[in-house]
């Protein structure tokens, strides 16, 4: 896989991952709620990345 | 719905998360990489294995590499990915996995795939074990044996607890068959045998060792090399017994009775007792040390009467390539009704009587002779008497007549047990002092018999 798509891929991934999470939220328990929301910023952080190196990179 | 051994491969902590949350009800594990994936798939067990295609920034499809171990293991295997490209879709198919999972909705998706599932392979794999292997429906035992099986094929130890009668010899041999030893299936009820006659069964003995070792004798430790070793009824083993065998684990090398050099045997124990484990620990009848090395995991088993679901399976099972038994729904209900405190050996026993006693439809009355005494005593009440030992009392006073019972218990206990003595002690919990008063008196009332 080139390195685009795996940015794409990773990208792709990490927002499925914020979707099914922002959809757990509601119904989960306080001490998971918090670890959860912890591992959500984590991932916005790692798409803020992608989104800088996809910026960095060669346009098509 | 039974609860399924999972295994998610899963590099993205918030994704497990989302995945534990959505299997919440099974038995989940993780591996975040393809190393941990490997070890957990070659030593658990697990009916279905979620695989991200992509473990890792620079991973190259570790996700794939894994479907061909999983399917080898009879792991349903399911590919998920956010990178769905006909190319990779097609390779995951032709590696053998079963589903090609899309990331988002893991809500609606997880549940489908489970119900498939169900409905598929692994489903008919579920049923086979609880309908052929180790009968149940009762999904509190499901759960417990689907749990023991993850660790089947591990070195870890298991201890089975439960009542007399309630499978734990079947589960023991289920485990065994699903451990991957290539070796024999050992079993030895410690609490049939002197200690010097275990230690001998256990060990073996070489010639010459002993009045009457006539020739060496290989001993269980030794049969069960590269298999599995069963413990059962460990609680009737002697604390020296128990020393010797704990040597036995830790090092897989033992002296046979007589023998000059260790011998070596690579077996894996799985022990049982129907005893109170926490009781004999406190008693000081179970070593701790002893104790620490067979038990690994612990698999509790119930007695039939809190798993009544059982009963009508089993008594199929039992009567399988033998003449089917029909009941009169009074007499069915009377079999659910009834408490089976000799669980699935009294159960057995009794579809034995009725198959050969009975033609036609079994009536009400047919199952209440068979199987009165413990329905009596559910009810709380004295159990009924036959009218001989009636009779018997009003002749002879009510101390001849307990005697003449007690005698008359001993006396099936060994029969059934083949005369082995420390069995019926173990079993009917009686003194030796008791146990051959018993057995003087009926060798006098046969002397007396035969003039």
């Amino acid at each position: 896989m080139a390195d685009v798509e795996k940015i794409y891929h990773n990208l792709k991934s990490r927002a499925v991952g914020l979707k099914s999470a922002a959809e757990l939220l509601p119904n989960c328990a306080p001490e998971k709620r918090d670890k959860v929301i912890a591992l959500m910023r984590d991932a916005a952080k790692e798409i803020e990345r992608l989104l800088t190196e996809l910026e960095a990179g060669p346009r098509p | 719905m039974s609860k399924l051994n999972i295994l998610v491969v899963e590099d993205d902590p918030l994704s497990r998360e989302v995945m534990d949350s959505n299997l919440a009800g099974h038995a989940v594990d993780f591996a975040s990489d393809k190393a941990a994936a490997e070890r957990k798939l070659k030593t658990g067990h697990y009916d279905i294995c979620f695989l991200d295609l992509l473990l890792g920034d620079n991973d190259d499809y570790s996700g794939l590499k894994l479907i061909p171990l999983a399917v080898s293991k009879g792991v349903y295997s399911v590919v998920m990915s956010s990178c769905d490209t006909e190319e990779t879709i097609s390779r995951a198919y032709a590696l053998g996995c079963k589903e090609f999972y899309v990331k988002g909705n893991e809500q609606q998706n997880l549940a489908a795939i489970i119900a498939r599932y169900m409905r598929d392979d692994g489903g008919k794999k579920a049923q086979q074990i609880f309908s052929g292997d180790f009968i149940t429906n009762d999904p509190e035992t499901r759960s417990r044996v689907s749990e023991a099986l993850k660790y089947a094929a591990t070195e870890l130890p298991l201890m089975i607890l439960g009542p007399s009668g309630t499978g734990k010899t079947t589960l023991a041999q289920l485990l065994h068959a699903h451990s991957g030893r290539d070796g024999n299936f050992v079993a030895i009820n410690c609490a049939a045998y002197t200690e010097d006659l275990l230690e001998s069964e256990l060990f073996g003995y070489k010639r010459g060792s002993f009045t009457g070792a006539h020739e060496n004798r290989k001993g269980k430790l030794a049969q069960a090399d590269k298999g599995t070793l069963f413990l059962d009824e460990i609680g009737a083993m002697s604390q020296n017994m128990q020393v010797k065998l704990l040597k036995a684990i830790e090092e897989k090398s033992f002296y046979p009775l007589g023998a000059d050099k260790p011998e070596y045997s690579d077996f894996r124990v799985i022990s049982a007792t129907l005893e109170d484990v926490q009781k004999l620990l406190a008693e000081g009848k179970l070593r701790f040390d002893f104790f620490q090395r067979v038990h690994g995991m612990t698999i509790g088993l119930k007695p039939l009467a809190q798993r009544k679901c059982d009963i009508l399976p089993l008594m199929q099972a039992f009567t399988k390539g033998k003449k089917r038994l029909a009941f009169e729904l009074a007499a069915r209900d009377h079999l659910l009704d009834h408490n089976w405190p000799g669980n699935t050996r009294e159960l057995k026993r009794f579809v034995e009587l009725i198959g050969a006693g009975t033609q036609g439809v079994v009536t009400l009355e047919t199952v209440r002779r068979h199987i009165t005494p413990a329905a009596a005593q559910r009810r709380g009440i004295a159990e009924p008497v036959t009218q001989a030992q009636y009779d018997y009392a009003l002749e002879h006073g009510l101390s001849a007549a307990v005697d003449r019972f007690t005698e008359g218990l001993i006396a099936r206990n060994l029969s059934e047990n083949g005369g082995k003595k420390a069995a019926a002690l173990a079993q009917l919990k009686i003194s030796k002092c008791l146990l051959y008063a018993a057995l003087a008196k009926a060798r006098k009332a046969e002397e007396n018999h035969n003039g």
